[in-house]
């Protein structure tokens, strides 16, 4: 059984939604990036850490992709 | 293995071969991989295209760097790496250990953080030796895009080895081969079909760059992202044949995500308004629930998700997606990213052999079934 951080028990839930799918329109910063697994613990500069993300003052006014 | 599980596990297998160096933006394999690719889809029916973009600056590790202590050699991507706020030191530099107690940091390597460019730039120090973390199989992974570039050469230093380091001090001998310069990028782009005007339109997008090889060791960028592509390639051959008359259907294969999202964003600003964009960063290794973040008028997309999920069985829930689904988003287009694990996330063992056939499938159901049920809710 593998519980989730929304509350969902995975063993319960043949597909769809673990929860509200709105909450992915606000998805938690933790967890990975790129769907990866488990962040890499890291003590980089914040933002070289994002996969394929610039660092913000890269990319005015286009929306940073690390958000 | 049924027709299309060898479809995408050729996809796959192909991207991740030694012939595309890793498929980093501005390569020849990079390029080389777009061509092969644009084959695939004119050879699934679509009508293909090409659009070129710069990307201002990717980072490129042209010479093995070098990291020895007291006379003992240490293994680059294992024990340390090159930090993205590095200057380029091509040849192996020596100097004296010190912390940041030392009074006069000149000509000596610093143990320390990276909040500490500033003065070792001011003192003239070698550089700077920073501490960093490792995955799960003892890897620091490799990324190409990140901040500013500094003064100062500065090394990310395995955790434990930087606290021996700062214990034991001693000399140092280090090299740092990185430049970052501009790089060209090349989307690829396929129409399967055109939408009837004022009618629903659907994009799959995924990134077909990675982020590179080493001088001396294979980036293969299996999972991250040939496991997308072929998904998306393969969903599209499947809905090309089946959807409605008048419902649009597009593709595009996206350079330049690891440097930083370049041809997303390059590319959002020309996409139809009111289009809905799905992509697919990682269908390699699914465990648990597929990780969903969607961006702009996403409603109807996530519904038709979640219904999609529910019949094909594929459990989803809210994760983090910082990919280019972020750029159609930001651009006001409804657009979600999914991604479904990247085992070996970019590392050299980032292979074919551990990106799952039965991820790819569940991941091309799920978007086939996805796309089907929002057709299915316009019409």
């Amino acid at each position: 059984m593998i519980v989730y951080s929304m509350g969902a028990v995975m063993s319960d839930v043949q597909g769809g939604f673990l929860g509200d799918p709105a909450e992915a329109l606000r998805p938690p910063t933790a967890g990975g990036c790129c769907g990866s697994p488990a962040p890499v613990p890291s003590e980089e500069v914040s933002a070289s850490d994002c996969c394929g993300s610039a660092a913000p003052e890269q990319v005015p006014d286009r929306g940073n992709c690390c958000g | 293995m049924n027709g299309t599980s060898r479809r995408l596990r050729e996809v796959v297998e192909q991207l991740a071969a030694d012939e595309f160096s890793g498929r980093r933006i501005g390569t020849a394999g990079g390029r080389a991989s777009g061509q092969w690719l644009a084959g695939q889809l004119r050879e699934a029916g679509a009508t293909v295209g090409f659009e070129e973009f710069e990307a201002p600056s990717v980072r490129d590790v042209y010479a093995t760097p070098v990291l020895e202590w007291d006379g003992v050699r240490l293994t680059h991507r294992r024990d340390f790496a090159e930090h993205l706020t590095s200057a380029d030191l091509p040849q192996p530099l020596p100097g004296r250990l010190a912390t940041v107690d030392e009074p006069a940091w000149t000509g000596h390597w610093i143990l320390a953080g990276p909040e500490q460019l500033r003065r070792a730039a001011d003192e003239q120090a070698a550089g700077l030796l920073v501490p960093r973390g490792v995955d799960e199989a003892g890897w620091m992974p490799k990324m190409i895009a990140g901040p500013p570039v500094g003064a100062v050469p500065v090394i990310s230093v395995r955790t434990d080895l930087h606290a021996a380091m700062t214990r034991r001090l001693g000399r140092v001998r280090a090299s740092v081969p990185m430049r970052s310069s501009p790089a060209a990028g090349e989307n690829v782009h396929a129409e399967f079909r055109a939408p009837r005007p004022g009618g629903v339109a659907v994009l799959l997008t995924a990134h077909r760059d990675g982020v590179g090889d080493d001088p001396d060791v294979r980036f293969p960028a299996a999972a991250d992202n040939a496991s997308g592509v072929a998904v998306v390639v393969e969903s599209a051959r499947q809905l090309a044949s089946t959807l409605p008359a008048g419902i649009g259907l597009a593709v595009a294969l996206l350079d330049g995500e690891e440097a930083g999202a370049w041809g997303s964003a390059q590319h959002a600003a020309k996409v139809r308004p009111g289009t809905y964009v799905i992509n697919v960063d990682g269908a390699a290794q699914l465990s648990g629930a597929a990780s969903v973040e969607a961006g702009g008028p996403a409603g109807p997309l996530l519904a038709a998700l979640d219904q999609a999920g529910r019949r094909v069985g594929v459990a989803l829930r809210a994760g983090a997606m910082a990919s280019d689904n972020r750029r159609y988003a930001a651009a006001g287009l409804p657009a979600i990213g999914i991604g479904m694990g990247i085992p070996g996330y970019q590392t050299p063992v980032e292979t074919p052999d551990r990106v799952e056939d039965a991820t790819l499938l569940a991941a091309t159901r799920l978007v086939v079934a996805t796309v089907r049920k929002l057709m299915g809710s316009q019409e």
